[in-house]
């Protein structure tokens, strides 16, 4: 059955409909969330050692913007960003903006290596394993995986930049280089780090993958195409496997939008300085401009990725309305 | 077939690492090269040499450095990384401390103290900004006003508020014009850089211009802060270093690593702890500054807690501050028990603190005040401080046996900001490094700002601040600042309980890195060999 044109566009307006909904609330919770949090950024400015006065104090409020009531201070900035601009940074006046697309490529190549690396050991691990669950791969699998999940991220690297860097010496251990820059010294960098955040995403995906296909193979349709004489690997190339797809879709989708914000210590460990880290020092800084750019974007990537998976399902089992 | 594919995609993704990491070690060093030559701004100028590129190339130092740096601008970023690391080499004062505390001319040739209220600095003709420009008198006059701005918020203003007047004389000299004799006045100039009058202050932040002899190109947030060598420096025969690319670590253990790795050539402001760990590692060395005057403190909020209005219950609380034992188990001995609440290379240091361990003392001394069952307190420390709160843990025991329940809360830098410059604390653990020798700096700095909370109930040592900064007769500035010291010592309003070693690593082939005891580092003369 094919979907008609009108129908994917009148879905895509709906959503976009709610995402923009969805983006407005996180501009609320997220402005008042920073404004909330303990650490004044005028004091912050000041620092231990600057002139405490009540009247620097004001003046640097002032500069800064804060001393304005704070939904004005919310109105101004969702005016800012309603006209594409994300407002400078509180600490230093740099443009946020031109901070945030220099992090967003670093974070979307990590995250997309350290994925597409994920599934491609993922998917043949975890079907193999579920085909034959108990058997010798499943149970060394299941300890790999377990000992991957188990292992924190700092000390898989650490170990990683111990062996590869200190001992073999064939990565740097640090950095962060441009593709079009110097391509081999991109990869290079980027090998532990996609590593590292790509074994646990493996761990993740490959036990995913082995339970939803057990279950999918539980299923009565499934027992009728065994009963009808299929072989297994046709009863599972052909009937299980684009249903475990779709969930495994979804997975896939949460796990990079969670990762766009999230991996901070693979950033910090590798100096492979990506939106993350950035926002976490916003934070720490209570450069309130940056923190609420940086977590819009993120929320941003949430609402993109969320509407492609679902589109991508539709075309994946046609069974899933356009509703 | 499946099978086959399976296997072909995991052979071939193990083939091109290898193949990647076979293409970037070609050079058989652990590191790897430069990445490519040229330079840009921005995030390509980190491309142009990752950290990992650091050793092996004698043109290029790489620092490792603890949390990034967001403000270039001297006059309004205080932090310890920034200026021990880049302030001093962008830019410049008109004369600096060096490593034995003695002045040692930068931007200026000579000094003149004309009269208690009158200096004149006569200034290099040979100096240059990184944007060309050449360095005059103009720029000296500029420095001061820009400071004295307050809509700058320079920090350094309250160390300039006797100064009425800079005016150029001709362009190479400048007179200084004070209203009031200033006797530290000469270490507030040693640690205040030049800015460059044609800069646009508005980019201060983010486009620092100085005379140093590395310019600033460009900063990557969380990645790196690349300088390179100024060929126009006035002492560029000096300058051994092309480059040096300065790398901000959240954690020393992954820092160290890296400079096993040859990826970092110098560390800096390392916890003792890192520097037994460096010592411990084939190609590494500690470098220590011949003195400190990073004094760890513990500020004492006397008007919050009742039982800190009592000296004597304060006193019986560091009878039992295990000061020997801190030193060796927290600083593996190399720093120093204060002796007063001044740093001992600061003028006019006598010894007024007692670290003597007397716990049986000190039970006797509390069961004289009005505490003698106990009470219960919070220090507050900040997360990076793990000095402090390792100190806190040992007398937290200590003080357990006392009765006094001391609660160890740590909080995170804007918090920990809050608290300390509202005072709104019991106890609070900082970490002060006196810029200079004379102790009107210190008592500036921290002391002034408790004269309405801790030392209000004190004013005697308030106005011996006050005379202490402009008295110039020798004799009775010993006597003021002696006194001060007494006083602090006997009432408590902060206690410096440490002179913390200024430690830095480096690769074994790094030398001519100067550390003064303020942890300012001149690289001026650094190089690998």
């Amino acid at each position: 059955m094919q979907r008609s044109g009108a129908s994917i566009l009148k879905y895509s307006l709906k959503r976009i409909g709610l995402s923009v909904l969805v983006l407005l609330l996180v501009t609320i919770i997220v402005f008042a969330a920073v404004r909330m949090a303990p650490g004044d950024p005028v004091l912050t400015k000041i620092g231990p050692y600057g002139d405490q006065s009540q009247e620097n104090y004001d003046r640097i409020a002032a500069q800064m913007g804060l001393d304005q009531p704070v939904f004005i201070q919310y109105f101004i900035w969702i005016g800012q960003i309603l006209s594409g601009d994300f407002g400078v940074s509180l600490r230093n006046g740099a443009d946020i903006g031109d901070l945030i697309l220099q992090k967003i490529p670093v974070s979307l190549e990590l995250i997309i290596v350290a994925l597409v690396f994920a599934i491609a050991i993922a998917i043949p691990l975890g079907t193999k394993s579920a085909l034959k669950p108990g058997g010798g791969l499943d149970q060394t699998l299941t300890v790999l995986t377990t000992s991957a999940l188990a292992m924190p991220g700092f000390c898989l690297g650490l170990l990683f930049i111990v062996l590869f860097s200190v001992q073999l010496g064939w990565l740097p251990p640090n950095g962060y280089i441009s593709f079009a820059q110097n391509p081999v010294e991109n990869i290079r960098l980027l090998i532990m780090p996609a590593l590292t955040l790509g074994l646990f995403e493996m761990a993740v995906f490959t036990r995913f993958l082995r339970s939803e296909t057990i279950s999918v193979l539980g299923s009565n349709y499934i027992r009728t195409a065994r009963a009808k004489g299929l072989p297994q690997k046709k009863v599972y190339y052909k009937h299980a496997f684009k249903n475990t797809l779709v969930t495994f879709v979804t997975v896939v989708g949460n796990e990079f939008a969670t990762l766009m914000g999230g991996t901070i210590i693979t950033e910090q460990l590798f100096g492979w300085s990506g939106l993350g880290w950035f926002i976490y020092q916003s934070v720490i800084n209570r450069d309130y401009p940056a923190v609420q750019a940086g977590v819009l974007v993120i929320a941003l990537s949430f609402v993109v990725i969320n509407l492609v998976v679902d589109l991508v399902y539709t075309a994946i089992d046609p069974r899933i309305k356009l509703s | 077939m499946k099978k086959c594919i399976t296997t072909a995609i995991v052979l071939l993704l193990v083939l091109s690492i290898l193949v990647v990491a076979g293409c970037g070690s070609s050079s058989g060093d652990a590191s790897g090269e430069t990445a490519s030559a040229g330079n840009s701004a921005g995030t390509a100028a980190s491309a142009d040499s990752p950290a990992g590129a650091a050793s092996g190339n004698s043109d290029e130092l790489v620092i490792g450095i603890n949390g990034d740096i967001d403000d270039f601008n001297p006059q309004t970023n205080q932090m310890n990384n920034y200026l021990q690391t880049i302030a001093f080499n962008c830019y410049e004062p008109l004369m600096h401390h060096n490593e034995s505390m003695e002045y040692s001319m930068d931007l200026a040739t000579e000094y003149n103290k004309v009269d208690d209220l009158t200096y004149t600095f006569t200034l290099r003709e040979d100096a240059k900004f990184h944007n060309g420009e050449p360095f005059t008198a103009a720029d000296v006059v500029y420095t001061f006003e820009y400071i004295q701005n307050p809509d700058n918020g320079a920090w350094r203003a309250s160390q300039y508020t006797t100064l009425t007047s800079v005016t150029a004389d001709n362009d190479y000299q400048v007179t200084f014009k004070l209203n009031e004799p200033t006797p530290a006045f000469l270490d507030s100039i040693a640690y205040t850089p030049i800015l460059c009058k044609s800069a646009d202050p508005a980019t201060l932040s983010t486009n620092p211009v100085g005379t140093g002899p590395f310019k600033f190109i460009s900063w990557t947030p969380n990645d790196n802060i690349s300088l390179e060598k100024f060929d126009e420096y006035y002492d560029a025969d000096k300058v051994s270093f092309k480059k040096v690319m300065i790398k901000p670590f959240s954690d020393y253990t992954v820092a160290i690593t890296n400079m096993e790795a040859g990826a970092v050539d110098l560390l800096v402001n390392i916890t003792p702890d890192n520097a037994q760990t460096v010592k411990d590692t084939n190609g590494l060395n500690v470098l220590q500054a011949s003195a400190s005057n990073n004094l760890m403190d513990l500020e004492i909020g006397r008007h919050n807690v009742e039982a800190f209005k009592d000296p004597n219950v304060l006193k019986a609380m560091f009878m039992v501050f295990d000061a020997d034992t801190i030193n060796d188990q927290i600083f593996y001995g190399m720093g120093n028990k204060t002796v007063s609440c001044f740093p001992s290379s600061a003028k006019y240091s006598t010894p007024t603190y007692d670290w003597t361990y007397d716990p049986e003392g000190a039970k006797e001394l509390l069961a004289q005040t009005n505490f003698k069952d106990g009470f219960e307190f919070e220090v507050k420390v900040l997360t990076a401080d793990t000095a402090s709160e390792k100190a806190m843990t040992i007398w937290q025991a200590d003080l357990a046996q006392l009765g006094i329940n001391m609660k160890i809360s740590k909080e995170e830098m804007s918090i920990w900001l809050d608290n300390y410059l509202n005072r709104t604390y019991d106890m609070i653990a900082n970490n002060y490094n006196m810029v200079g020798v004379d102790p009107a700096m210190f008592c500036s700095i921290i002391l002034s700002q408790l004269k309405d909370y801790q030392t209000a109930d004190l004013p005697e040592l308030n106005s011996l601040i006050e005379e202490g900064a402009k008295e110039t007769d020798e004799t009775k500035r010993a006597d003021i600042y002696g006194n001060i010291q007494k006083l602090v010592a006997e009432n408590y309003p902060v206690v410096e309980w440490i002179e913390a070693p200024q430690l830095c690593g480096q690769v074994d082939p790094l030398s001519g890195v100067q550390v003064n005891p303020v942890g300012y580092l001149f690289l001026k003369e650094a190089k690998k060999s």
